[in-house]
């Protein structure tokens, strides 16, 4: 309650950032982070942001917001988190999320156009999404990583990368 | 003719280097330098971790886990405080070197004023002989309610919040990072306001919990390095001592050697002003010998006076036009994506039908959009196709009569980075196909 009040009062973003890749659970990972915005330094993609507004739980914390810049998936934040909140994980193991497709919406599922977008960018190429019949892309959810490459690509905004955390059943980085 | 520098001017170099090092730093960040990173709870020093300890101990007592990575970090300051006090406080955090330029202010307009007016003299928070030790029992209180606060109530490190500091370096972190405008950095202004209004040093004298565990750390040594008094060089008179106008933390600089001085932070101007009368206080630890290092450092520095003046001004001018350098030359170079050239073709089929057709090659994939805008064209945007963007389908610029010659069409590019491109272009020239019919290849 309080924190809605803060989040209308700050206008700080809204909720559906994803945390960087090897982030451990939400709770946990909360409880670790130590604020200190080294992996936001250390992205070359600026996609890490520390998180604004005045909620004093969570300022500070890294998010990533696909639309406005997707994670590559380069790890080097992982690899230099002092406290272990961003675990060092392989890169098929990442979790950040879920795309998930609307087929609705999408060109090359509506037959509006032939396009391929996503699918070229994927960095899990083949493994998170195939071309079902050589055109249709499909997202294979077990194996993606959510990274939003995919949705920051998509012309029609038919992807919409879910993160784990508001996700029941789905795991989060495991340790390697 | 030598003499000896200042040890305020080295104290006060050191905070200037910290509080421009945490504007610099996220500045070659952003230009993919990244030897040194992090802000006041973290930081890595060309692989040396450093780390706030009241950070690390929330982590801790959350998690019952603690990083190699965390541990040489909380244990480097632990073990500065426990050689040489809390020096932190008055040599390297940025909120001190505010503060004191704060406090510096406030007295030199007052002064102005009301001449003479002792400090520590105000109405309440009054600081007499006996009440010496209240500000870090403040302290303490205050850290404690908090940390139990944190404790039943919160998972994150939520008293890094109060980290005035940390405010600090993490406003220039927003705005060189992200350019964005952080509203955190009222809370250190606000406080500092405070201070001026006030006229004491409120924060780092009674709340600052960042400060807690490091004093507390520093009283297991009972010979750090800390201020001592020989009674017999003094020659203030009684009520009118150098040593306490100096003070900032409006202590009592003669006392301190003798009755466990819990704020002293070994900034040492009561040792500064005490050298202009008698040299009564001086540093002094039984453990560190450091009456003779000093001198030895104080000697290795000491120049004489024609030398000092220019040499003092070509390292300033040296090292800032380095730092200048850095930022300038360090900054991101303005994106120079290789200009792709577009191919137009204007093709001219049997039965009088036009088609345009716009390729244009992306072979390291920069281009995340491309909107396109003709007259003749009907969707907006150009999708990718394996390294190269196509107009897809194909325009159908006219069927049946020629179209008027030239044909234009403006393309706008939207590049990952953010940046946008806009190429127009012109064709006059019709390629004959006209012995083949019209097929749309993607249909």
């Amino acid at each position: 309650m309080l924190r809605t009040i803060l989040a209308i009062f700050t206008g700080s973003p809204e909720n559906k950032f994803l945390r960087p890749p090897g982030a451990r659970a939400e709770k946990e990972f909360l409880s670790r982070c130590l604020q200190c915005g080294q992996c936001a330094q250390v992205c070359i993609f600026d996609c890490i942001r520390m998180r604004r507004g005045f909620d004093v739980f969570t300022a500070g914390t890294p998010e990533i917001n696909p639309k406005e810049a997707p994670c590559h998936l380069c790890l080097r934040c992982s690899a230099i988190c002092p406290s272990d909140a961003l675990m060092d994980v392989p890169i098929e193991k990442v979790r950040m999320g879920t795309a998930r497709l609307d087929r609705k919406k999408c060109y090359t599922w509506t037959e509006f156009l032939l396009c391929r977008s996503c699918y070229e960018r994927c960095p899990i190429k083949w493994r998170a999404m195939k071309l079902e019949r050589g055109e249709y892309p499909v997202i294979i959810e077990e194996a993606c990583a959510g990274c939003g490459l995919c949705e920051h690509v998509c012309p029609a905004n038919a992807i919409v990368v879910t993160p784990t955390r508001f996700q029941e059943g789905r795991e989060p980085d495991s340790a390697a | 003719m030598t003499r000896k520098p200042s040890l305020t001017t080295l104290r006060r170099s050191c905070q200037l280097f910290v509080a421009l090092l945490f504007i610099v730093i996220p500045v070659l960040n952003r230009s993919d330098y990244s030897h040194v990173y992090g802000n006041y709870l973290s930081f890595h020093l060309f692989g040396i971790p450093l780390a706030d300890p009241l950070a690390i101990l929330q982590l801790t007592v959350k998690n019952l886990y603690l990083t190699i990575d965390n541990l040489v970090g909380v244990m480097l300051p632990l073990i500065l405080a426990f050689l040489l006090g809390t020096v932190f406080c008055s040599w390297l955090c940025v909120y001190g070197l505010f503060s004191e330029w704060t406090h510096r202010l406030r007295h030199t307009i007052i002064r102005g004023k009301t001449a003479g007016a002792p400090t520590g003299n105000g109405s309440f928070l009054k600081t007499g002989p006996g009440e010496r030790r209240n500000g870090f029992f403040v302290k303490l209180a205050v850290f404690t309610v908090g940390f139990v606060a944190f404790f039943l109530f919160s998972t994150t490190p939520v008293l890094n919040q109060l980290s005035t500091a940390a405010w600090y370096s993490r406003f220039f972190q927003y705005l060189f990072g992200q350019d964005v405008v952080s509203l955190g950095i009222f809370f250190p202004l606000g406080l500092l306001g405070l201070e001026f209004l006030t006229g004491k040093r409120l924060w780092c004298r009674f709340v600052c919990p960042q400060s807690v565990l490091i004093i507390l750390v520093r009283q297991l040594n009972r010979k750090r390095l800390q201020v001592a008094f020989q009674p017999e060089k003094c020659i203030c008179r009684p009520g009118h001592e150098r040593c306490e106008k100096a003070c900032t933390l409006a202590l009592q600089p003669k006392t301190v050697g003798r009755t466990p001085e819990m704020e002293c932070n070994n900034c040492g101007d009561c040792v500064v002003a005490c050298r202009k009368m008698g040299r009564a206080l001086a540093f002094e630890s039984p453990f560190t010998p450091a009456a003779p290092i000093m001198a030895h450092i104080r000697h290795a520095f000491s120049l004489p006076v024609r030398f000092r003046r220019p040499l003092l001004l070509a390292l300033a001018i040296v090292v800032s036009g380095l730092l200048l350098a850095t930022v300038l030359h360090q900054r991101p170079p303005a994106i120079r994506h290789d200009a792709p050239e577009p191919q137009v073709l204007l093709t001219r089929f049997a039965d009088e039908t036009y088609v345009l057709d716009i390729s244009l090659p992306d072979p390291k994939g920069e281009i995340k959009k491309i909107l396109s805008q003709g007259e003749a064209i009907t969707t907006q945007v150009m999708l990718s196709n394996a390294k190269v963007w196509r107009l897809n389908p194909q325009a159908l610029v006219s069927v049946g009569k020629p179209p008027p010659l030239p044909v234009k069409t403006v393309l706008t590019l939207l590049y990952h980075e953010g940046d946008r491109r806009t190429i127009t272009l012109t064709t006059g020239t019709v390629t004959d196909r006209s012995g083949t019919a019209y097929e749309d290849p993607w249909f």
